[in-house]
């Protein structure tokens, strides 16, 4: 009997990270350091034309005369920026014309982690791109998309194909000035998906794309930018994990999108890179912008996001609220266990008329973890009738982890209404004897009222990644039970 | 690096050199400390967090003097008739002018003026840029202890009136309230004139020991070009309690920072804070409460009506040490914006490192209710006096925590003289 215990103990200890492993496939890796030479040889090897090469070199000069930030409530040795390795690709054929092409090794790492290529087309019906140590390998459902006018593939491709378009767009929604990450990124950045619907056009299915770190010693540095046009609507989602390292790795992306009149964009996330073991060891570190503009009448942007891993996360996705009657909406759970960290919430920006967001933000922390949302609600002079409302709750389930609130209220009209709730508390010994009482085991009975919980953001997520991202929080959440 | 603070606070600082400091010559060393700190450390601006909306570049590069204060006349005189005081300690411009005491008060308070802090309170002289300048030319001590046991209801009444220009006053306020004692205090800060200029920094350290209670009402309503920064460190033993209601009515500039620790298990503190702005002004309130203990409690709501240019600004933290479990903590702000101009910046903060808590907080900012205007229109209130109502009824969840009618009636007269009020009130004048 005790014999027993012990094992399902050991097991439930033990089962820390599913998606640690790597692919022993060649890759193509630049030399470790940050210089011109790096942005040239990057540029170069993408074949990009020169005004990109500019915008970057530009961005690295003022990255170079930047600080990195130190305003969070995160604790971390900052990066040596110097020794990462800045271009990693897997080495393959230059163009694929089928998927059947794929190096063999890669299509393994994809079935590990559950997004074959062929069986998703077959079951799922989304598109997929799939992006490995920031360079795009593989996109699927291209030609069916194509047809409706849709623009779904890497940005490099998007670079190549599409110039005008990502040139209209790119950094106009985060400037390379916006921040010390988002600079870096500019300069530095080697891949992406880039996604354009059409005027009047409905997305069929959802577009997705799966983020991989694989080499070591390199970070990921990807851009997304996904355009709506009038009247159109897309939704989009992301996922990511990363082999297990004892190093910290450096992820810094950055994700832009722009919804013109009447346009709505759903972007969800759900993150699950390494978060370093139970003594904080490893663990990516997570610092990413991502930012959606409202840019017309009536158009609606929408940030769903499932945060379980990173040592460190960073990250605000935030709406510019700039047409009249336009919606921003974010919905967030982030679960931090062992000893991770996570600092991260929204921005709203409220600047036209009748403007409305929704903040929605579920913090759990449990083992020496801390936890902090932070946001941002300002409602400028000319934005009238403005409408916020703002929740983030925090479960506890240690004494020895943080959950902390920072919520920033700015209000400069007089037709606005602004709210803004919290609470913090740890799930109630009643809750579990009721539970316990009804035949569930304690882990069972967390599982249960963590869902529950966290059922409002879960529930606005497409289908399949809900499922997934209700196995990632039982799985975070594991052998949590103080 | 170094010019910039130099120039930062040089200009503040020029006038002041040879002035003293109303620590007594034990703290020499302290002083002096203080003075070549205070040149070195910049004045804080809006990119440090603390001070994000409020600037204090018109405080900083004024030359402010320690001006010797002129006799009490009638225009420093006492304003808050009819309230039953059981003393009343009068600074004038910062310095301390008199102090009177009712027969029960004398068997019970003790006030020291010799400006000799005991040594456990010296580390808090020093800090910020602000309370290095404070300790240098600190304008007044007075440390004022409550004997145990002691039950005093009527409050003592502390005046700080300003009068003259380019008027630096920095008094230092210690109090002890003993165990089992039982206090009240009324703080007000008023201007002899309307053409006063003055920077006012006041220092409170108030330590309230096992099982005693006080309660603090602070109204500030100073007319003309003042700065006032009132700073407060409260510390709870266990099963004390502490109410505050600090009433922010009329000043160009004012800023309260209001730091409570609670020590002991069972203690409980309410803090209720009102603020109106209006014209030009900016008021800043920053409260911090540290739950040090378990099973304590705390309570906090700050309104606020914002009128004209004027910004408000609230910071509330609520920070729960790992070993406070059972914490109750309630935060609540509220505010309504009158004018299109008017700004508003709330951050009501929760950082808590226990699990067995209990913490919330709210905020809203907003209008008046439009259909409730309505429902009173239609009942045949005309359309001001509709919205005087309403006011009264979004400021009354405040009002009703002070206890004493005379000082309540004070911040009637002041709300009504401003056109805040209903006519009722204005009626009965």
């Amino acid at each position: 009997m005790a014999f027993d215990k012990n094992n399902i103990l050991e097991e439930v200890t033990g089962k820390e990270y599913a998606f640690g492993f790597t692919t022993p496939i060649d890759t193509d890796k630049a030399p470790p350091g940050l210089n011109e030479d790096i942005i040239r040889l990057i540029s170069a090897k993408k074949e990009e034309p020169a005004w990109l090469l500019e915008w970057r070199l530009e961005a690295l000069r003022i990255w170079q005369n930047m600080q990195a930030p130190a305003w969070a409530h995160l604790q971390y040795r900052e990066p040596d920026f110097q020794a990462i390795s800045y271009y990693a690709a897997p080495k393959q054929k230059p163009a694929l014309n089928s998927l059947d092409e794929l190096d063999p090794e890669l299509r393994r790492t994809m079935d590990k982690l559950g997004i074959s290529l062929d069986e998703q087309k077959r079951l799922h019906g989304r598109a997929v791109d799939f992006v490995m140590d920031s360079v795009s390998v593989a996109t699927s459902f291209k030609a069916k998309l194509a047809e409706l006018g849709i623009i779904f593939c890497s940005m490099s491709e998007a670079i190549r194909e599409h110039p005008a378009l990502v040139r209209k767009y790119l950094g106009t929604v985060v400037p390379r000035t916006d921040n010390f990450y988002a600079a870096l990124n500019s300069a530095v950045f080697t891949d992406g998906s880039f996604c354009y619907i059409p005027k009047g056009v409905k997305c069929p299915m959802e577009l997705s794309t799966y983020f991989r770190i694989n080499a070591g010693g390199t970070g990921q540095f990807e851009r997304t930018l996904v355009v709506a046009d009038e009247g159109s609507y897309v939704s989009y989602l992301e996922g990511c994990t990363a082999p297990q390292r004892d190093e910290n790795q450096l992820h810094a992306a950055v994700v832009e999108l722009v919804a013109l009149d009447e346009a709505e964009i759903k972007y969800s996330t759900v993150q699950n890179w390494y978060p370093g073991d139970k003594d904080g060891k490893g663990g990516v570190f997570n610092f990413v912008t991502k930012r959606g503009l409202c840019a017309g009448y009536k158009s609606k942007i929408s940030w769903t996001q499932v945060e379980t891993g990173s040592a460190i996360t960073w990250k605000y996705p935030s709406c510019i609220l700039k047409g009249d009657y336009s919606t921003g909406e974010f919905y967030s759970v982030a679960v931090t266990n062992h000893m991770q960290q996570a600092d991260t919430g929204t921005k709203m920006i409220h600047l036209g008329k009748h403007t409305t967001s929704t903040i929605i933000s579920k913090g759990i922390s449990s083992g020496r973890s801390q936890n902090s949302y932070r946001g941002l609600v300002q409602i400028n002079r000319n934005a009238a009738h403005a409408r916020n409302f703002s929740q983030c709750d925090s479960l506890l389930m240690t004494d020895r982890c943080g959950a902390h609130t920072f919520p920033y209220i700015e209000v400069k009209n007089t037709t606005s209404k602004v709210e803004h709730e919290a609470t913090t508390s740890k799930i109630g010994e009643d809750q579990i004897f009721y539970c316990l009482q009804r035949g569930l085991d304690e882990e069972q009975a967390i599982s249960l009222i963590v869902n529950g919980y966290a059922k409002e953001v879960l529930n606005k997520l497409p289908m399949e990644f809900a499922v997934e991202a209700q196995k990632l929080l039982a799985i975070s959440l594991e052998g949590s039970v103080g | 690096m170094e010019t910039a603070t130099t120039a930062n606070t040089t200009s503040f600082l020029e006038a002041l050199q040879d002035q003293p400091s109303a620590l007594s010559a034990h703290h020499g060393q302290q002083v002096n400390d203080a003075r070549s700190m205070s040149a070195l450390l910049p004045f804080p601006t809006t990119k440090s967090e603390a001070w994000k909306y409020t600037r204090t570049g018109r405080i900083s590069n004024q030359p402010w003097r320690v001006t010797p204060a002129p006799a009490p006349d009638e225009s420093t005189e006492n304003r808050l008739t009819g309230l039953e005081t059981s003393g009343r300690i009068v600074f004038i411009n910062g310095q301390l002018s008199s102090v009177q005491l009712s027969e029960e008060a004398r068997a019970c308070v003790r006030i020291e003026t010799d400006g000799n802090l005991p040594v456990r309170l010296l580390p808090q002289l020093h800090g910020d840029t602000f309370n290095e300048i404070h300790t240098g030319w600190c304008t007044s001590v007075m440390q004022v202890h409550i004997a145990e046991g002691a039950h005093l209801h009527k409050p003592l009444q502390l005046v700080h009136v300003i009068t003259g220009t380019q008027v630096l006053a920095q008094p230092l306020l210690v109090i002890t309230a003993a165990k089992h004692s039982v206090s009240a205090f009324a703080e007000t800060f008023i201007t002899a004139g309307t053409q006063d200029h003055s920077f006012t920094h006041r220092r409170l350290w108030l330590d309230i020991a096992e099982n005693a209670h006080v309660r603090f009402d602070k109204i500030q309503s100073e007319s003309g070009e003042n700065f006032l920064l009132n700073r407060e460190q409260v510390s709870l033993k266990r099963d004390a309690r502490f109410r505050i209601n600090t009433l922010s009515l009329n000043g160009q500039w004012i800023r309260n920072e209001l730091s409570i620790s609670l020590e002991g298990e069972n203690a409980e503190a309410g803090l209720y804070g009102l603020f109106l702005p209006a014209g030009q002004q900016t008021i800043d309130n920053h409260t911090r409460v540290d739950h040090k203990a378990p099973h304590c409690e705390s309570r906090e709501l700050y309104k606020g009506m914002l009128r004209d240019q004027s910004t408000g600004v609230f910071n509330g933290k609520v920070f729960v040490h790992p070993d406070a479990q059972k914490t109750n903590a309630y935060q609540s702000n509220a505010n309504i914006l009158l004018s299109d101009d008017a700004q508003m910046y709330t951050k009501p903060e929760l950082e808590i490192y226990a699990d067995d808590v209990k913490c919330s907080h709210g905020t809203t900012t907003g209008q008046l209710d439009e259909a409730a205007v309505f429902y009173l229109k239609s009942r045949g209130i005309g359309e001001e006096n509709a919205r005087r109502l309403l006011t009264n009824a979004f400021l009354s969840d405040v009002l009703k925590e002070v206890e004493a009618d005379a000082l309540r009636d004070f911040v009637l007269r002041n709300l009504s003289e401003r056109g805040l009020l209903y006519n009722e009130y204005t009626a009965a004048e």
